[in-house]
């Protein structure tokens, strides 16, 4: 799987010239496909979370087990994303610019997390953390418990968003010129000089769409998070297990209204993280 | 700060690419490396500024032993053909960079770093632009900043690889002449590398050729374009054909006839007589002028007419043999393609068969 970085070039809104036909196809397929696929569905959502009116998001809001599955879900899918996209940089850095026996399979590796399913991958790290087991039980001889509360949604989140970090940075870095360091050496700076002020910062436009990505797929994941997180209320309940249990109680009003706070939050963040991108993209000049 | 090397030697891999290069360059001096692809020119320059290491030889700057310096030791300026500049930067940025990394005790005040900025954008031509971004830049302008930037930390020496090499014609002659103007505004001792024997010759207060990772000759531009020392200088500097002749006691054979050619340096045997367009003057067979040169004539049928800018070329396979010479037409000539001329020989180099 790969994913673009490249920044689309804007065009004028509608106004076809050029020699490259089929824009009239394209465009019709990109607007019904993402019609019919995905705001038909949300506009359903939308409709039927309005019925409980602004009385009915007040009461849900208000519920301290909602409110508290709220900041868990967007808390914890940020802090993973960070952690995933710090350690995807380095990864992706160490897999591009070294050479080492194994890195085509280490290379390989990193796409698993995309085709696990993801409640194999909650029960085999519910089972390598747990207090019996290998790595949970030294982890638990400190005093550690990392299964069955927050901690354990972290690792699940850290474990589904890495891909997408190492992915989004991965074609940059390849793409840095070797004249840069040896430019940045030939004037005088040192090693780490180098890295975190010639180096490091072209990345952060693609560091940004992996974060993105990795908080994105972080907050709707499901699966692999009630095998570890144990799934106490007020605890380490995420929002969209919550979305099941209220559905599962025919409470569809309330699981509409929590689908809809979670949407316009999650829409909010990723336009937030996508403007401080575009920003940074034309500070560098790429216009 | 005068720079000598000797003895350089460096493999890639088991291809040698320097085999024991041993050069002076003198203080203040604008020198061009020039040679075909693969002849080691980049490497001798990188070796220079510390960006590959030796496996013998010494580098000196001045009285300094620099063999051992790291790059950072060196404070050379470096530009790199493709201008290498930091994207994520602006363009005062980009120059105030060697600046702003030195340690605090070394490091100018803030003031007198843009005051230095502000000055190098001048001498670049380039006011009002250290705000904006490389990618805002053309090839030509990018390249100044590059320079901009070698030169703001005042280096010992500054070294140029393929500077003009990703210009196109117009930009490149522009900043050729501009890069001596500024040479000798600053004069830094300038090392440059190129595979444009154009630039070298206009450029350089003398050339370095270089090839198969040896040092064919050293000279000024006249010099080598005039004496070239090997058949190899011989052919890649200038435009020449070469005619198989024999040396006897000094004297040049071709054939039948015994031409007193200057630069018969050589043991008598098979060589190869070296002419230049300038070395030969025509004329056609019956034209008044149609007597001998100082060295002796050639015959031979025009194959070919030319127009270049400064004049018309001609081109004459010479009798008896499948040797096409080019000399310039005079402007009298009175006959075309097939016509029968003679060629005075005035000049001409000749190297060893093996050579």
């Amino acid at each position: 799987m790969s994913v673009a970085v490249a920044a689309p070039r804007r065009r004028p809104f509608i106004r076809i010239t050029g020699a490259l036909p089929g824009f009239g196809l394209a465009l019709g397929y990109a607007l019904s496909w993402l019609g019919f696929i995905v705001l038909l569905p949300l506009a359903a959502l939308f409709l039927r979370a309005s019925s409980a009116g602004v009385e009915g998001f007040a009461v849900t809001l208000s519920d301290p087990r909602v409110q508290h599955a709220l900041l868990l879900s967007f808390g914890v899918s940020a802090i993973a994303a960070l952690f995933a996209t710090l350690a995807g940089v380095i990864i992706a850095w160490a897999l591009t610019r070294y050479d080492f026996p194994g890195r085509r399979l280490v290379d390989a590796m990193v796409d698993l997390p995309f085709a696990l399913p993801t409640a194999v991958a909650g029960i085999a790290l519910a089972a390598l953390y747990a207090p019996d087991g290998l790595l949970g039980a030294p982890l638990a001889r400190l005093g550690w418990q990392v299964v069955y509360n927050p901690i354990g949604i972290f690792i699940a989140l850290v474990f589904i968003g890495l891909p997408y970090a190492v992915r989004t940075v991965q074609p940059l870095i390849a793409e840095i010129d070797r004249e840069l360091e040896e430019a940045a050496a030939t004037l005088g700076a040192a090693r780490w000089q180098t890295v975190f002020q010639v180096l490091v910062p072209p990345l952060a436009p693609a560091a940004l769409t992996g974060l993105a990505l990795a908080f994105a797929r972080g907050l709707g994941e499901y699966g692999s998070v009630i095998f570890i997180a144990g799934n106490l209320p007020g605890v380490s309940e995420i929002a969209p297990l919550l979305i099941v249990i209220k559905l599962s109680e025919f409470d569809y009003t309330g699981a509409t209204v929590i689908a809809v706070i979670m949407l316009a939050m999650a829409f909010l963040m990723l336009l937030v993280i996508n403007l401080i991108q575009a920003w940074s993209r034309r500070r560098m000049g790429n216009v | 700060m005068d720079i000598r090397v000797t003895d350089l030697a460096k493999e890639f891999g088991g291809a040698r690419a320097l085999r024991g290069v041993s050069l002076h360059i003198r203080s203040g001096e604008l020198m061009a490396l020039l040679g075909p692809s693969g002849s080691g020119k980049t490497t001798l320059l990188r070796i220079i500024a510390g960006l590959e290491r030796a496996e013998r030889g010494s580098v000196f700057f001045g009285e300094t032993d620099a063999t051992r310096l790291s790059v950072q030791q060196r404070h050379v300026g470096f530009v790199f053909q493709h201008y290498a500049l930091f994207r994520h930067m602006t363009v005062a940025d980009n120059i105030a960079y060697g600046l702003r990394v030195r340690r605090r005790s070394e490091r100018p005040s803030r003031a007198a770093i843009s005051a230095r900025v502000e000055e190098l954008l001048a001498l670049m031509q380039l006011e009002g632009y250290g705000g904006r971004h490389p990618a805002q830049l053309s090839g030509g302008q990018k390249q100044r900043v590059a320079l901009a930037r070698a030169l703001a930390v005042d280096p010992r020496v500054l070294l140029l690889d393929e500077p003009f090499g990703a210009l196109d014609a117009k930009v490149r002659k522009d900043l050729r002449a501009w890069l001596r103007q500024i040479h000798a505004q600053t004069g830094h001792t300038t090392v440059f590398v190129t595979h444009d024997q154009d630039e070298a010759l206009e450029l350089a207060d003398r050339v370095a050729i270089l090839n198969h990772g040896r040092i064919e000759q050293v000279g000024a531009p006249d010099e080598i374009h005039a004496q070239p020392a090997s058949a190899f200088v011989a052919s890649f500097v200038g435009d020449a054909a070469r005619v198989p002749v024999r040396v006897r006691g000094g004297k040049v054979v071709f054939g039948e006839e015994v031409l007193e050619a200057p630069g018969a340096a050589m043991a008598d045997g098979d060589g190869w007589l070296w002419l230049r367009p300038y070395d030969l003057r025509l004329a056609g067979e019956g034209d008044a002028d149609a007597a001998g040169g100082p060295a002796g004539q050639l015959g031979g049928v025009i194959v070919g007419v030319r127009r270049t800018a400064n004049g018309r070329r001609v081109e004459v396979r010479l009798h008896g043999l499948d040797v096409i010479v080019e000399a310039d037409a005079p402007a009298g000539l009175s006959c075309g393609e097939g016509g029968q001329v003679t060629l005075a020989v005035l000049g001409g180099r000749v190297f060893p068969e093996n050579s």
